[in-house]
């Protein structure tokens, strides 16, 4: 996208808004991913969040791809966290991981398995504004100026919702690491 | 980073997801965003019943996309096999008869009549009238205004021996046909010929050969004729049958040497003014009701095989009627063979007028985007079923200043393509455009490309059945049963009509709409205009 050609460019040019779609998918398809640990649901989600935002391109109010990617980013984060508030995914989630392996995203090696159950768990068992940040922050490794940007709030908040999620995470995981060597143990 | 921020990165970084995208899912999401993009590129308003009535409408379904194709199906001809021999047979015999006439010794001097019927409406104030106003009513006048639209073709010579198209078109203020007067002197042992079209006692046009020179004379804007000398090039040569340029059927033929006009539908048989007997043959496409009201009536002489008369009928009202008034040797033309004594005070008759222009001919691609004053497109590349391609710069009824061009690719699998482009076309649905505002979603978009044209494909069989057999068999293609048409909007919001004579597959389609790039970028290929 070339500078000064906002939303009615992305609106009235279709190849355009292709381009920014094949610059985008795999950057929100991942971070969908990384928010769900669920590759099928992810694709919905990221499905949702392209044909939302094709469909709101006039909305869209920034110059550049950044700005574009980071709409696009706030756009994933608002249907990641209704999607979660509003169904019990979260639940059935939570409960599928108590019966077995995601079947869907695997790891690259057996010693990573199980770290990521256990960060699935702690993760999901987040409040979805916590999940986000911490996702936004820790695997798109975005800086706190970028995630004030996807979030519409200042680069304070992120910083002390930042400093929360992670509080509330380290919790959870030494809970699940307490949990674990109970089990061992009996 | 604090530290504890610092320990959650390393713990999510030493996590190796899987989480490579997939690619089918990547393309199945981009031909969805395609559709909604397609539809979505305009906000809605309350004016917009229109689109939708024209995918409903009987009458409108055709029109909506055909009036134009139709009207530059009319007029295009293409060399090449002659989809309906009987019709050609006829002509060329006819052709043939007439030639006859000029090979008597000595001058000859033949005049034919020419009589416009008044009524013809005024297409390009019907245009203008629906883009300020995208009724249903005034998308109804305009398209029986194009269907009726006429501008009488006339063939003159050029200094390298082409022929060359002009049109001719009359104004008409009163309720009474305009006579125009068409004489022709012509001396085959020089092949020096002297050609005039007078209305009113007006010279309005003419053409001449002098032996050394062409002579092209037209009426001015000063309401003054102006004579062009041109000496004859290299290449000149005199034609071998003058009839082909100037006969009476030289005006209704296609803007290529071979003849193809719509079927014959009826073969009767009556009398010409003087008593003999004649065969008369009504020739046109029946339209999308089954109705054949627009047609050409050829009625030729029984005894000498000479077509005397044409009539041409658009919507059962007789619009043009040409016809022999005279055939005879006289001694000398009254024009000399230079024009030198060609009066050229011709001032602007109170009623009726006249402007002569150019017609019809082919062009190279890049002749094309020189000639184009709005943005013309072609394929990149031609699919691989496509051995020729050819261009045809047409007169646009709504715009004399501009033109319409259609590119034919003839295929080597009988998948043919015929893409139009003209501004009429582009101000036209981009008024149907403006008319469907709020009901984008009634439009039938099937794709957007990648270069971004938006593609339009009405899937009502007889609809699309009864425009691309028009425009097909018009360019001098033999229409397949599985045919189809497609509407193309391009980036810049201009349009063009592309029917294929044959199914294609959407990724046929898809690579074709995808290739389309401005004629200006086009390189030609070997054997390509």
């Amino acid at each position: 996208m070339s500078s000064a050609q906002p939303a009615s460019r992305i609106l009235g040019d279709p190849a355009a808004f292709v381009r920014l779609y094949r610059s985008s998918y795999d950057v929100i398809f991942r971070y969908c991913v990384h928010r769900l640990f669920d590759r099928h649901t992810a694709e919905d989600m990221t499905s949702e969040v392209f044909l939302k935002a094709a469909r709101h391109a006039h909305r869209f109010e920034g110059l550049d791809e950044t700005q574009f990617r980071n709409w696009l980013y706030r756009v994933a984060t608002n249907e990641i966290n209704t999607h979660i508030r509003k169904t019990t995914r979260r639940e059935r989630l939570l409960r599928f991981f108590g019966q077995g392996p995601d079947r869907d995203v695997s790891v690259r090696n057996e010693t990573d398995t199980d770290d990521l159950e256990r960060l699935k768990k702690a993760v999901l068992a987040l409040k979805p504004g916590y999940q986000a940040v911490i996702t936004l922050r820790f695997t798109e490794n975005l800086t706190h100026n970028e995630i004030a940007g996807v979030l519409d709030v200042s680069p304070g908040t992120v910083r002390s919702r930042l400093s929360r999620a992670v509080a509330e995470l380290r919790a959870r995981l030494r809970t699940a690491d307490e949990k674990g060597r109970r089990e061992v143990i009996r | 980073m604090s530290e504890h921020e610092e320990q959650m990165k390393n713990l999510f970084n030493n996590i190796r997801f899987d989480d490579t995208p997939d690619a089918r899912h990547r393309d199945a999401l981009e031909k969805q965003l395609l559709g909604v993009l397609a539809g979505s590129g305009r906000q809605p308003s309350a004016n917009a019943e229109i689109w939708r009535t024209i995918m409903t409408s009987r009458f409108v379904k055709v029109a909506a996309v055909m009036a134009l194709v139709a009207v530059a199906g009319i007029l295009i001809s293409r060399t090449g096999t002659p989809e309906n021999p009987s019709t050609v047979s006829i002509l060329a015999s006819a052709r043939a008869a007439e030639a006859s006439l000029f090979r008597s010794t000595g001058v000859v001097h033949i005049v034919s009549e020419m009589t416009l019927y008044p009524g013809g409406p005024d297409t390009a104030k019907l245009l203008k009238e629906l883009e300020s106003s995208p009724t249903y009513e005034n998308n109804v006048a305009l398209l029986k205004s194009w269907i009726s639209q006429q501008w009488v073709p006339l063939c003159s010579l050029d200094a390298d021996g082409e022929t060359v198209w002009n049109k001719i078109e009359v104004t008409q203020s009163g309720t009474e046909p305009v006579k125009v007067i068409d004489a022709v002197w012509y001396e085959s042992s020089s092949g020096r010929f002297v050609r005039t079209l007078e209305m009113d006692k007006h010279v309005l046009f003419a053409n001449a050969y002098d032996g050394q020179a062409i002579y092209l004379a037209q009426k001015g804007a000063d309401g003054k004729l102006n004579v062009v000398r041109t000496p004859i090039s290299s290449k000149f040569k005199v034609p071998a049958n003058p009839a082909d340029f100037m006969g009476i059927a030289a005006g209704v033929k296609g803007p290529q040497s071979t003849m193809h006009f719509p079927p014959i539908q009826e073969a009767t048989s009556g009398t010409l003014p003087d008593g003999t007997k004649a065969r008369i043959y009504k020739l046109g496409f029946v339209d999308l009701f089954g109705k054949l009201d627009t047609y050409f009536l050829f009625r030729i002489s029984a005894e000498t095989d000479i077509m005397n008369e044409i009539e041409c009928v658009v919507g059962g009202k007789t619009t043009r009627l040409q016809k022999r008034v005279a055939a005879e040797t006289v001694a000398q033309p009254e024009l000399a063979w230079d024009l030198a004594n060609l009066p050229k005070d011709t001032p602007a008759s109170e009623g009726p007028t006249a402007r002569t222009g150019k017609g019809a001919w082919t062009v190279s691609i890049a002749e094309m985007t020189e000639q184009a004053t709005f943005p013309v497109y072609v394929f990149a590349t031609q699919p691989s079923w496509v051995k020729k391609v050819q261009v045809f710069n047409l007169p646009d009824e709504t715009d004399p200043a501009s033109r319409m061009f259609a590119v034919a690719y003839v295929a080597g699998d009988g998948r043919d393509m015929v893409l139009t482009q003209t501004r009429a076309l582009t101000r036209y649905f981009g008024a149907m455009l403006k008319g469907a505002q709020g009901h984008e979603d009634q439009i039938p978009w099937v794709y957007v490309s990648t270069n971004g044209f938006r593609v339009i494909h009405q899937k009502d069989t007889q609809t699309e059945m009864w425009w691309t057999e028009l425009a097909l068999k018009s360019s001098g293609f033999s229409p397949s049963a599985n045919r189809v048409g497609y509407i193309l909007m391009a980036p810049d919001s201009s349009f063009l009509v592309l029917a294929i004579n044959g199914p294609v597959s959407d990724d046929e389609l898809h690579g074709l709409v995808d290739s389309l790039i401005p004629a200006a970028e086009y390189v030609p290929q070997a054997g390509q205009p």
